[in-house]
C-alpha cells in the first residue's frame, strides 16, 4: 500500500514538473523570435515587409549571428517569392538620406548583424502578389547556404 | 545698473521657461523662415491643380518621398501612424503633403494608391522645376544617383500658414512624435 502510494505521489509530481514545462515551450516557441541555424550562423526574426501598396517593391528585416571561429562574409540573398534582393544600406548626410547598395557585408565571428529600418535592409524588388503562406529564404555566406522560411508580415517599427 | 538687473531677469526667465519645458516635456516651436508660400501650386493626388496652402489644417507635416522607396519613406509612415494611432480627432486636424522626388514615376493615380491607407495624406507631384521649387521653399534637395533618390530625412511640421515650426526626424520615438503632434494642434 506505502509502495503504491508513494509511486502514485512520484507520478504526480513528474506531471507536475513536466506539463508545466512542455506548455512553457509550446508558448516560447509561439511568441518568441522565429529562429534558425545552420552551418553556424543563427538567423532570427526575419520576415518581409508586406508592401504598402501591390507594387513588389519592399524590403526584409532580422538578424544574423556568425557563431562560427571565422569571419564571415554575406555574399548574397534570394527569396523565392521575389524577382530580386539586394543588400542595401540607408545612409545620412547633411540632411539628407540615400541608399547605397553593398557588394558584400563582412561578419567576424561572434558578431551579431542586424537589418532593420533606416540603416541595413534587404531590398526586395518583384515580390510576387498576393503571397500565401512562408517564403523561402537563401543566405549565401562565404560560399555556404542556408535556406529557410520567413513570413510577409506588417511593418513592426 | 537697473538695465544689467533687467537684463539678468530676461536672461533667468528665459533659462527658467527652457528648463521647465524640457522638464515638463512641452515642445519648443519657434517659426522659421521655411514654408509654403502662398502661390505654390502642384498636382494632387486627384489630378487636380491645388494651391498646397489650400491644404493647411490645424496640424501640418510635409514630407519629400517617393512611390518606389523601399525603406525610408514607409518606415516614416509607419512611425506617424503609430503616432496618430487611433486618435481620429488627430487624424481630423491632420494634413500630411507627400511631396513626390520622383515625378517622373510617380503620377497621381501611384500616389493615390500609395497614400491610400493614410487618409490624412494628400500626394503632390509636378514637373522636375516645379518640385525643385518647393524644396528649395524648405532648404531641402533630392538627386537621383545610383538607381535611387537621396531626400531630406525630415517631417517639417508646418503652423496654419504654411510655415516650419519644428523638425521631425524619422528616428525620433514614436511617442515624441505623438507629443510634437498633439502640441502642434494645441497652438
Amino acid at each position: 500500500m506505502g509502495t503504491n502510494h508513494n509511486a502514485q505521489q512520484r507520478r504526480v509530481a513528474r506531471v507536475a514538473v513536466t506539463v508545466p514545462a512542455v506548455l512553457a515551450c509550446l508558448l516560447a516557441s509561439a511568441c518568441g523570435p522565429r529562429q534558425h541555424q545552420e552551418h553556424g550562423y543563427v538567423f532570427v526574426d526575419w520576415y518581409i515587409v508586406k508592401p504598402v501598396v501591390a507594387t513588389g517593391m519592399t524590403t526584409a528585416y532580422g538578424k544574423i549571428t556568425n557563431s562560427r571561429t571565422e569571419a564571415a562574409t554575406l555574399e548574397a540573398v534570394s527569396l523565392d517569392c521575389a524577382d530580386e534582393v539586394e543588400l542595401h544600406e540607408t545612409i545620412e548626410t547633411a540632411g539628407r538620406v540615400s541608399m547605397v547598395s553593398l557588394k558584400a557585408v563582412s561578419l567576424a565571428p561572434g558578431e551579431t548583424l542586424a537589418f532593420v529600418p533606416g540603416k541595413k535592409h534587404l531590398m526586395v524588388t518583384g515580390l510576387r502578389q498576393p503571397v500565401t503562406g512562408l517564403c523561402e529564404i537563401t543566405f549565401r555566406l562565404s560560399g555556404i547556404r542556408c535556406t529557410f522560411e520567413i513570413p510577409v508580415k506588417e511593418r513592426k517599427d | 545698473m537697473p538695465v544689467r538687473h533687467s537684463s539678468c531677469a530676461v536672461i533667468t526667465g528665459w533659462l527658467l521657461s527652457l528648463l521647465l519645458n524640457s522638464c515638463s516635456g512641452r515642445i519648443t516651436f519657434r517659426e522659421m523662415p521655411l514654408g509654403l508660400q502662398a502661390e505654390t501650386e502642384l498636382t494632387a493626388h486627384n489630378g487636380q491643380r491645388e494651391k498646397l496652402v489650400q491644404n493647411l489644417k490645424r496640424v501640418n507635416l510635409l514630407f519629400f518621398g517617393f512611390t518606389r522607396c523601399p525603406d525610408f519613406c514607409p518606415m516614416t509612415l509607419h512611425r506617424l501612424q503609430s503616432a496618430i494611432g487611433e486618435d481620429d480627432n488627430l487624424k481630423q486636424m491632420l494634413t500630411l503633403f507627400f511631396i513626390s522626388v520622383d515625378p517622373t514615376h510617380d503620377n497621381p493615380g501611384e500616389l493615390r494608391r500609395y497614400l491610400s491607407q493614410f487618409p490624412y495624406a494628400r500626394g503632390f507631384t509636378g514637373s522636375t522645376e516645379e518640385i525643385r521649387r518647393v524644396e528649395k521653399m524648405f532648404g531641402a534637395y533630392s538627386k537621383a544617383e545610383n538607381g535611387t533618390i537621396s531626400h531630406s530625412l525630415y517631417l517639417y511640421v508646418l503652423n496654419k500658414q504654411g510655415k516650419v515650426i519644428y523638425l521631425i526626424r524619422y528616428d525620433d520615438p514614436v511617442e515624441k512624435i505623438r507629443d510634437v503632434l498633439r502640441q502642434a494642434a494645441e497652438l
